[in-house]
């Protein structure tokens, strides 16, 4: 079954995640982390399929998080998950090749069964 | 007859030094020196006095043995009898002086038996001069010597026109210079001006596109704060519609949420009211 990471300092979004993605499939294995440097650190040993990720957080925000993914040739697929708008910030996450969408909080059902559902391979 | 031609001769030449001498005249006071010097040789006369007038300027030439004198006013100042040849247009002549009512410079002893000629000389429509002689038994003036008078006059018309328009043009002129030198100071006081309000408009807009800048920052800023905490609410309530949850989950589960993150956002929309107003007090002032 998918393995899914979920990255955000807000343990509510990581709360309707989990509930969003075992609803989609309960068989789905998700691993919730308000830390940022203790999800990058279980990158490996998770080796997960889907990594849902939001931006502004303390000591290691979405950036750096992406930012250090490529510098340890990490290519696991990235989803951010944000409450930005911000055309920038969108502008910006295309320059990594392993963010696959930047999503705006909160998302849809049926966008995230697409997502789920569709996208199952790593990039 | 000889004698006569010769008189003539004489004359003429008298009336060439004249004629040469005011032609060089540049003032009033020059032209009354010219006809103090050159008038006698012309012919007899115990004063000889011309009123020429032009506009509001009013020119009296008065010339007897002891001297010469120009007066110019801006009243006529016209002897009685000038007023005659004014009006009546034609050449007078008196010998009863008593009538003429004349300033007590023209009174001569009896024995003088004075008489008074006067003409109106037109040197075209709207250019004259009255000129008059008083003359009598040691200063003989008689019709003969009428032919250098009119000369006399209408090179003396001439001239005081000419010296009449010169001071026209020259007022002309120093009023030009007055209208030119107002404009000037006027342009100069614009030009400051409006380097003072270029000044002013250009801090002027540097102070609002700082202050634009910093709105625009603050508003971008209050958007995400307001947003995260908004976006949570969102997630939460779609929850709600995606399965059915039982009372006790939503009471355990959901409500603690949701009222975290009404919460959280009527802290981020008080914050952002309180900054908004900081800034509103601070750009007003």
């Amino acid at each position: 079954m998918k393995r899914i990471v979920l990255v955000d300092d807000m343990e509510i979004f990581n709360f309707i995640m989990v509930t969003s993605i075992k609803n989609v499939n309960p068989a789905y294995a998700v691993h919730d982390f308000t830390n940022s440097l203790q999800a990058f650190a279980s990158l490996k040993e998770i080796a997960p399929d889907i990594i849902f990720l939001d931006l502004n957080m303390p000591e290691m925000d979405g950036w750096d998080f992406l930012e250090q993914m490529q510098a340890q040739r990490l290519q696991y697929k990235v989803y951010i998950l944000t409450s930005s708008t911000s055309e920038l910030d969108r502008q910006r996450s295309k320059t990594f090749a392993n963010v696959a969408q930047f999503l705006v909080k909160p998302v849809e059902e049926d966008l995230l069964k697409e997502i789920l559902q569709d996208d199952a391979a790593p990039v | 007859m000889a004698a006569e031609n010769q008189v003539l001769r004489i004359t003429y030449e008298a009336f060439s030094r004249f004629s040469n001498s005011l032609t060089r005249c540049l003032t009033l006071e020059a032209v009354a020196a010219c006809f103090r010097v050159n008038l006698k040789y012309l012919f007899n006369f115990h004063t000889f006095r011309a009123s020429y007038n032009r506009g509001d300027t009013y020119l009296h030439l008065q010339i007897t043995a002891t001297g010469a004198e120009i007066t110019e006013q801006r009243t006529p100042g016209y002897m009685a009898f000038e007023k005659l040849l004014l009006e009546r247009q034609i050449p007078m002549h008196w010998s009863d002086l008593q009538e003429l009512n004349l300033p007590r410079h023209y009174t001569l002893p009896p024995e003088e038996q004075g008489e008074l000629w006067g003409w109106l000389i037109q040197n075209d429509a709207e250019r004259h001069i009255v000129v008059s002689v008083l003359a009598g038994r040691s200063r003989i003036f008689t019709r003969k010597d009428i032919t250098f008078l009119k000369l006399v006059a209408e090179s003396l018309e001439a001239k005081l026109f000419e010296l009449c328009l010169l001071q026209e043009l020259d007022e002309n002129n120093k009023q030009l210079q007055r209208a030119f030198d107002t404009i000037h100071e006027k342009n100069t006081e614009i030009s400051s001006i409006m380097a003072y309000q270029q000044e002013v408009i250009t801090d002027r807009t540097r102070e609002i596109a700082a202050k634009n800048a910093r709105l625009l920052e603050v508003s971008v800023l209050n958007a995400h704060t307001v947003r995260e905490p908004l976006s949570r609410i969102l997630g939460l309530v779609n929850l709600l519609e995606m399965r059915q949850w039982s009372l006790e989950e939503i009471k355990e589960q959901i409500l603690p949420r949701l009222r975290l993150s009404a919460q959280d956002l009527d802290g981020a929309l008080q914050e952002v009211i309180e900054m908004s107003t900081a800034d509103l007090i601070k750009l007003k002032a």
